[in-house]
């Protein structure tokens, strides 16, 4: 016997019309073994962000073995009178002596002029660096004296002081004043090492204040910030570092997808930056407050007993509470700074709104600490740019894109959003440390 | 104080520490489960299946009461299709006993029976020796079943009353509860007279069980707990009732008439249509089916199940229903005969089951 097409359709409206079913956990076992496997290609996620982040905590110990060598270095920076390797170590007083010997030494002839400076050691980066510069204008003063070049100490001095204002500016925004600071000097010298320019011609009898000016402009300027020669150059250097405390704000695209809802986050943290020439390495640890509003879960299940009931349970993730790594590494150019690195991060917490169908334990409630539905783990790859608005504050902003699925899809209503990206703006402060 | 930086950090990393550290609530989704209560087999028209959950099907659980006996009982139905299980109470004759501890012992218990056959006499006869009542109207449970004689057909504790005419047409009332199809386990009667001086001798006579404790109740008014009865009564009709405890926890309650006229009307208590009964197997713990099918019904109780076989796999304690009673879950395999109601035809019942029945 055949089925007439009625007949057929009549079988399924009834079968269609049915109001319940029965609830197989079976059949969702058997849908997940259909599924490919995933998570197949996370370790290479963990193999390059461990990568880095080695790279990151190592980097700052071959630092201190270069410190070791510092004799060594300043041995070589008096024979050489490499500038930009004295200018590094300005910060400390000695070495500022160092640079004030150096630069009545050019000639060789004036190394009596001995600043004592020793005193000076306590003072902050800023007295060391007036007390430098001072030092500096005598030291050149005393050097035209010498030189016989009277009539034009006046106007030298001038000119010298308008470039050293120059650099003393420059200094401020710079945030890393002696250094670039004594560049600028060591650029005056470099006329003498690298250059070959007569000291005439920098220092001319006839007191070209114009040309010298120019000629230090020009030095400063025709650097490109991504010049290869310069990074090797920074690279070179020894570190610096420093420690800044910061604040976030964020606004990304949702973890899982459909949603027409965003999530938005709040943060803080603390960090470092070790600091090699202009590149800044950055390992940090914020605490990232996120809001969401479409982890949901929706469970239905459907109990039996001396009948049956279908009972529904809705459980929506509002907030997360993670603990976020900063790592990244960038290049300062001026007031500027690019960045790239990576956001580890690990979910420590969450508040969970529970609505439950009446008659069932818990009703409505909140719960704290519920993360059977979020995966703990994630991994953020960024990009960065930074601006100095002032010596000791940066604003910048990140870019990032969560690599790793965010929620485990049997807790939530969807599916994991493939490369969620949001935007991060931050307002950080370095910390100036005494002791 | 002025905090520095290692204070801030240490700060924050026990901030951190204490919030990850904190208790964390639990969230019980509830899951899916198997069916509890279902039955799958054949009868006549074809297999079935019952789920309890499913297609509105339920398993109700109660307790029925037949002819003063507990039924505990279990009905598992949908719109079209029911069956129903009791289970008849027994030991009734004790006074506290447990019927979860009988029915989960008893792994093979047999299936109830009825004919409509009498199984126990009420006969004026057979109190009246002397010949002084006119007429006995019998009442049962305050039904009038019959004049002088009665019969009684199904097992059952009864309130039994006679309504006694004498030949002066005096008239009396008296009433005895009846154990009819179950199973005694201590039996006795009031053995008593009014002498001369016009004193009550009253005994408990024919214990089969050493009795420990009786009460006299002379006219609804307790008089004595003296084994023997002695006390003088006024000149008239009597009610004496006797409540008797025995030895093994056995309590029973007679109650005879004595008349103290020195007129002989005396009236002896209802034992006698318990040891007269016919001596059908007894009811405690027995099982009773029937079955709703296509609008016919199947009884397993006038069905000759004399072969039939029920084979307890399991009883466990489900839970309560919503009177509040405990709910006991049976699983057995059944082989049963069910005679159909109208046209008295019977087709056999094999199924395997898990059954809720309500067992207090």
């Amino acid at each position: 016997m055949s089925w007439t097409d009625k007949e057929i359709d009549k079988l399924f409206q009834k079968e269609a019309a049915k109001q319940t079913f029965e609830y197989n956990d079976a059949y969702w076992k058997e849908m997940e073994a259909m599924l490919p496997a995933s998570k197949k290609g996370d370790y290479l996620w963990f193999l390059t962000s461990g990568i880095f982040i080695a790279l990151l905590f190592v980097t700052p110990f071959m630092g201190v073995l270069n410190e070791g060598k510092s004799a060594e270095v300043k041995a070589m920076e008096e024979n050489s009178i490499e500038p930009m390797q004295i200018a590094e170590n300005s910060i400390n007083s000695n070495k500022v002596v160092k640079n004030s010997n150096k630069i009545n030494g050019l000639d060789g002839s004036l190394t009596e002029i001995k600043m004592n400076n020793s005193k000076t050691e306590n003072h902050s980066v800023d007295d060391q660096n007036n007390s430098q510069v001072s030092e500096n204008k005598d030291a050149t003063l005393n050097h035209f004296k010498k030189q016989n070049v009277t009539p034009f100490v006046a106007k030298q001095n001038s000119s010298i002081s308008s470039v050293l204002a120059v650099v003393n500016e420059e200094v401020i925004t710079e945030n890393d004043q002696v250094r670039v600071q004594v560049e600028s000097e060591a650029s005056l010298r470099e006329n003498a090492s690298l250059l070959n320019v007569n000291k005439e011609e920098l220092f001319p009898e006839a007191g070209d204040v114009d040309d010298l000016e120019l000629h230090d402009v020009a030095l400063l300027n025709t650097r490109s910030p991504l010049d290869l020669q310069s990074i090797s150059y920074d690279l070179s250097l020894p570190w610096s570092t420093s420690f800044y405390v910061e604040a976030n704000a964020g606004l990304g695209q949702s973890l899982i997808t459909p949603s027409v809802n965003n999530s938005h986050y709040l943060g803080a943290g603390v960090g470092t930056q070790f600091r090699k020439g202009r590149i800044v390495f950055t390992t940090g640890a914020n605490f990232i407050w996120s809001h969401h509003k479409d982890l949901q879960l929706t469970r239905q299940a459907k109990i039996y007993g001396f009948g049956s009931e279908v009972v529904q349970s809705h459980i929506n993730y509002s907030e997360l509470y993670r603990i976020e790594a900063n790592l990244n590494v960038g290049y300062s150019f001026g007031r500027h700074n690019l960045n790239i690195g990576i956001r580890p991060s690990y979910l420590v917490g969450t508040k969970v709104k529970v609505t439950q169908d009446e008659g069932l334990e818990g009703g409505n409630r909140t719960v704290y600490g519920f993360t059977e539905g979020i995966n703990r783990w994630g991994l953020k790859p960024s990009f960065g740019y930074g601006f100095d608005i002032s010596r000791n504050l940066t604003l910048g902003v990140n870019v990032s894109t969560q690599v790793l699925t965010s929620v485990n899809e049997d807790f939530i209503n969807g599916v994991n959003n493939k490369f969620p990206i949001d935007g991060q703006i931050y307002l950080r402060k370095t910390l100036r440390l005494r002791k | 104080m002025r905090m520095n930086f290692k204070h801030t950090l240490l700060l924050c990393f026990a901030g951190i520490l204490l919030f990850t550290s904190c208790k964390k609530d639990q969230i019980e989704i509830p899951q899916s489960n198997d069916p509890i209560f279902r039955a799958d087999g054949s009868m006549t028209g074809g297999d079935f299946s019952i789920v309890a959950g499913d297609n509105n099907a339920y398993m109700y659980t109660m307790t029925c009461e037949e002819n003063g006996v507990n039924v505990f009982s279990g009905k598992l139905s949908d719109d079209e299709f029911s069956i129903e299980m009791g289970v008849y109470d027994g030991l009734l004759d004790f006074i506290n006993h447990e019927a979860l501890a009988h029915i989960a012992n008893n792994v093979s218990p047999t299936f109830a029976h009825s004919d409509d056959q009498p199984i126990a006499e009420l006969n004026k006869a057979w109190l009246d020796d002397l010949q002084n009542v006119s007429q006995i109207n019998w009442y049962v449970n305050s039904t009038l079943v019959g004049v002088n004689v009665a019969y009684i057909y199904e097992p059952g504790i009864y309130n039994v009353c006679a309504m006694v005419t004498f030949n002066d047409n005096s008239t009396i009332e008296y009433c005895n509860e009846l154990i009819i199809g179950y199973e005694k386990h201590a039996s006795c009667s009031i053995h008593s007279n009014v002498n001369v001086a016009g004193e009550l001798i009253a005994s408990i006579q024919g214990a089969t069980t050493q009795v420990s404790e009786v009460k006299w109740f002379l006219d609804d008014y307790p008089i004595s707990t003296d084994l023997y009865l002695n006390l003088p009564v006024t000149p008239e009709l009597h009610r004496l009732k006797a409540q008797i405890t025995f030895a093994n926890g056995v309590s029973r309650t007679k109650v005879a008439i004595v008349d103290g006229t020195l007129y002989n009307r005396d009236l002896s208590d209802f034992s006698i249509f318990e040891e007269n009964q016919v001596q059908n197997p007894y009811r405690d713990f027995n099982v009773k089916m029937s079955v709703m099918r296509n609008g016919k019904n199947y009884y397993s109780l006038p069905a000759d199940n004399s072969s039939s076989m029920i084979n307890v796999t399991g009883i466990e304690f489900y839970r309560n229903n919503t009177a509040g009673n405990p709910v006991y879950k049976v699983s057995a395999n059944i082989s049963v005969m069910l005679q159909e109601a109208v046209s008295l035809k019977e087709s056999p019942l094999n199924m395997s089951m898990t059954f809720g029945v309500e067992i207090p």
